[in-house]
């Protein structure tokens, strides 16, 4: 709730002040390794893509990274990732990989050259398990305009956390990870959960509008703590409202990866449940 | 923020303002370094004297006059701004609707009793307020005083004072939608102190006394306000602390050339319940909580503040000064913000905060020219602070119950050299100073424990100060200050994560601000002087701002929006250039 109030006051405030561009002298910083990996438990072809950063004022897409060796272990056996022949950058399991809750899964990744120091990067994440969804309800709130997504289901005793996904109509409504809902569980811990709002879709954005006989899913993810900071640090960096009242010195985002690599890689269990609207 | 459109101008002179640098007495305790001492002068005794001025930014008056001749005076004195009046009448669309104020009263009564008991009550409320119909905040200050001066011979006189302040902001929505809210935060405090001089003879000043200062520390609570209002509670617990010293120190001099001041200060503090201390393991994460009963007292926290100083004089012109000075600082200001703002929330020592100490070391060389009309003086400090707090990378401080697990400690130490230069010749008189300096902090947990500049490091200050009188009616008048920008933390990289783009940071601290500098101008015209005439006037045109510098007050770094990978900085700027005209009268 408390972010809730610097929301307002952040937007209240920019609009009240003037402003202009201006030229900043950031000069030139060394290239950093970064990392995008995931292990999920559904059956599909799992990607971790490599790339490099750029200065701050480059206007240039973030190279990639290709001819890297990239394995994943699961504890018992290990798989060589290959790279996408049309997608540099994007190393790929067979699609009949899956990840199984309760394993530490292992990413090494050997360079053909340094990048930011070093030619070796390793990471490592354990597939947390999930509550599975009773069922998930979907209701106007008048105030905010918005569509609340309500979830039944049981939360274990274990500190556990969460991220949210929604489709509408088989149609990703979190095309940005930055819409993703987060969220603890420290004011549900062990409970059933009787409709916690976890989701919002927008009721003035047409694409995310909720009408009779659209069929919404709600897909539930169990990610680690780590994880979990490492959202919450993304979203705080790229809220569009930075405030200076409220914001501390900003700093750079946490990583998972070794040897100063930027980025995250990490395993998650989902669990889904849907509805369809009726007024 | 809003306040310093004020000033005061030489026709409104009610209040003595005394700033301690390195030699801080023994009777002050409490702060780390520079003192500022306001006390508001005493009424006219003899007559009644009116004088204030009307403008177009701000206005002010001020009455002073005998309640009872040679026995008893009052002054008040009030004074309020309104820049939102201002702003509609340039047609400023943007905050049309913007209502921005600043105003402060004082009042101050002085009775004599007899020779030898004098009574003096004083008060002072302020209040700086932003309201528009989506968003307010305000802040205020309040303080109260009575003071009892007895003398209780020749050579031991007193002061004998109860002190009420209160500081607070509010911010939140207006009544009226569905996000109405209201957040209160402040710091009370209740005090009694005694001070004792005692002459004992023409060498030798000895001053003595006690304090104690209860403070009532309320760090924000956030509610929902009327009837469509969604937002439940949110409540920081208060906290309160009881704050002692007592002090001895002796003012010696010591032949005709060499002044000796010398003291020592002891100071206690302590936590008073009720409150919840959150205990937290080494990496700061909370562990459980102790409840403290009303009235328990725990924590304590105290130590010895030796103070010394010198000054010798070497000739008819010039002087040398030494100091040194050990102050203990148990309330702490934590400045959540990269920009100057209010929003600031005091933090006590408790179990997992410790008192900052600090050493500070003085010297300097005093030398008049030309008569006496050019004072001169070049000085050179050094501080170290053990115990310094700063806040981890993303901290959260603001109705935070867990905020003392977002700070971190170290230690701190800042150096520098001030030349300044007063003058008062023929038509010119005004001063030029010069300070450089240097403020760096090393924090574990921060910066990779490395350490790095203090976002107030200012390495270059430098204010101009020129009062011209053309003639005895007319005074032109410039200020020109200028300062390096703070340091702050600059994106240098970019990378992406999912399609997000996110920023690769510098080392904390590692890049600057644009350098601060403005000029600010002001014309007087002053009625003639008459013999017999009681009264007199003054026009004033001033500028702040006057060759429109856009100082910026925060810099964001923002990608364009869409697919394009560009980036680029913008700044806020709070002022452009504001003329204004002030109607000065005096009778």
């Amino acid at each position: 709730m408390r972010k809730i109030f610097y929301i307002i006051l952040a937007i209240a405030l920019i609009l009240n002040s003037c402003t202009k561009r201006i030229d900043i002298d950031l000069g030139s910083t060394y290239t950093r390794f970064i990392v995008e990996g995931f292990i999920t438990t559904d059956t599909m072809a799992h990607y971790v893509l490599l790339t490099k950063s750029t200065d701050y004022y480059s206007n240039t897409p973030p190279p990639t990274v290709s001819h890297a060796t990239v394995t994943i272990s699961n504890g018992d056996s290990t798989i060589t990732l290959t790279e996408n022949d049309s997608l540099p950058g994007y190393y790929e399991t067979p699609s009949f990989y899956y990840g199984e809750p309760g394993r530490l899964y292992s990413l090494e990744i050997e360079l053909t050259e340094e990048i930011g120091g070093s030619k070796n990067y390793s990471a490592s994440s354990e597939l947390m398990p999930v509550a599975s969804i009773d069922s998930i309800q979907i209701t106007y709130k008048e105030v905010w305009e918005v569509w609340e997504v309500k979830i039944y289901a049981l939360d274990p005793p274990t500190e556990d956390f969460y991220s949210f996904e929604v489709y509408k109509n088989n149609i990703l409504m979190t095309d940005t990870i930055n819409k993703m809902g987060i969220t603890d569980d420290r004011f549900f811990n062990g409970n059933y959960t009787h409709g916690v709002t976890v989701y919002y879709l927008r009721d003035d954005y047409e694409p995310e509008r909720v009408y009779p006989g659209d069929t919404i899913v709600l897909r539930m993810n169990g990610i680690t703590n780590e994880y979990y900071d490492f959202l919450l640090e993304l979203f705080e960096q790229t809220f569009a409202y930075r405030n200076p009242l409220f914001n501390g010195p900003p700093a750079n985002i946490s990583s998972n990866i070794s040897n100063g690599g930027l980025g995250f890689f990490t395993a998650y269990s989902s669990s889904y449940g849907s509805t369809v609207y009726k007024e | 923020m809003l306040s310093f459109f004020l000033s005061f101008s030489k026709f409104d002179d009610i209040i003595d303002v005394k700033l301690y640098k390195g030699d801080i007495p023994a009777s002050s305790g409490g702060r780390l370094s520079s003192l500022l001492d306001i006390r508001m002068k005493d009424g006219n005794s003899k007559k009644f004297s009116v004088k204030g001025g009307i403008g177009t930014i701000s206005s002010r008056l001020t009455v002073e006059g005998p309640i009872k001749k040679d026995k008893a005076s009052f002054i008040v004195s009030g004074r309020r701004t309104y820049m939102d009046i201002f702003l509609k009448l340039f047609g400023n669309d943007d905050v049309k609707d913007n209502r921005i104020f600043f105003y402060d009263f004082n009042a101050k009564v002085n009775y004599n009793i007899n020779e030898n008991n004098r009574v003096f009550v004083s008060a002072y409320y302020g209040e700086d307020v932003f309201k528009n119909p989506d968003f307010k905040m305000g802040w205020g200050n309040r303080t109260f005083s009575l003071r009892w001066n007895h003398l209780f011979s020749k050579k031991l006189f007193s002061n004998f004072t109860i002190i009420s302040s209160k500081f607070d902001y509010e911010l939140g929505v207006p009544e009226g939608s569905a996000n109405s809210f209201n957040w209160v935060a402040g710091l009370n405090d209740y005090g009694i102190k005694a001070d004792l001089n005692y002459y004992l003879n023409t060498n030798n000043t000895i001053r003595f006394g006690v304090s104690s200062v209860f403070h009532n520390f309320i760090p924000g609570a956030a509610r929902g306000m009327g009837d469509e209002a969604v937002f439940t509670e949110y409540i920081v617990e208060n906290n309160n602390a009881l704050e002692s010293g007592i002090y001895i120190s002796n003012e010696q001099k010591i032949g005709a050339r060499l002044t000796l001041k010398y003291g020592l200060r002891f100071s206690h503090f302590e936590n008073v319940g009720e409150s919840t201390i959150y205990n937290y393991d080494e990496n700061y994460d909370m562990l459980d909580s102790t409840v403290y009963g009303s009235g328990e007292f725990f924590s304590p926290y105290y130590g010895l503040e030796p103070r010394i100083g010198a000054t010798y004089i070497l000739n008819e012109v010039s002087s040398i000064k030494a100091s040194y000075a050990r102050t203990r600082q148990y309330v702490h200001l934590a400045q959540n913000s990269t920009a100057g703002t209010p929003l600031d929330i005091w933090i006590p020592s408790t179990p997992n905060v410790k008192p900052q100490i600090a050493d500070q070391y003085a010297i300097g060389y005093f030398r008049n020219f030309k008569e006496n009309r050019i004072e001169g003086s070049v000085e050179a400090y050094y501080k170290n602070i053990q115990n310094a707090i700063d806040f981890k990378d993303y901290a959260d401080l603001l109705l935070n119950r867990l905020f003392e697990g977002e700070l971190r400690f170290g230690k701190a130490w800042a150096y520098g050299m001030e030349f300044l230069a007063r003058y008062n010749l023929n038509k010119f008189s005004g001063w030029v100073s010069y300070t450089l300096s240097k403020t760096e902090r090393q924090i574990i947990g921060i910066n990779e424990n490395k350490k790095y500049p203090a976002t107030y490091d200012r390495p270059h200050d430098i204010s101009i100060v020129i009062n011209y009188n053309t003639s005895k009616r007319i005074s032109i008048g410039a200020t020109w200050v200028y300062s390096t920008g703070s340091a702050v933390t600059f994106p240098v990289g970019k990378g992406e994560y999912k399609h997000l783009y996110f920023q690769i940071f510098s080392g904390r601290n590692e890049y600057r601000m644009p350098d601060y500098h403005r000029l600010d101008l002001s014309v007087s015209l002053f009625s003639k002087e008459k013999p017999g005439r009681k009264w007199s006037t003054e026009w004033n045109l001033s500028v702040y701002n006057a060759y429109y510098r856009k100082n910026p007050w925060v810099i964001n770094f923002k990608k364009e929006p869409g697919d394009s990978n560009e980036t680029y900085a913008e700044m806020i700027y709070l002022y452009g250039i504001v003329p204004a005209i002030t109607f000065n009268f005096k009778f």
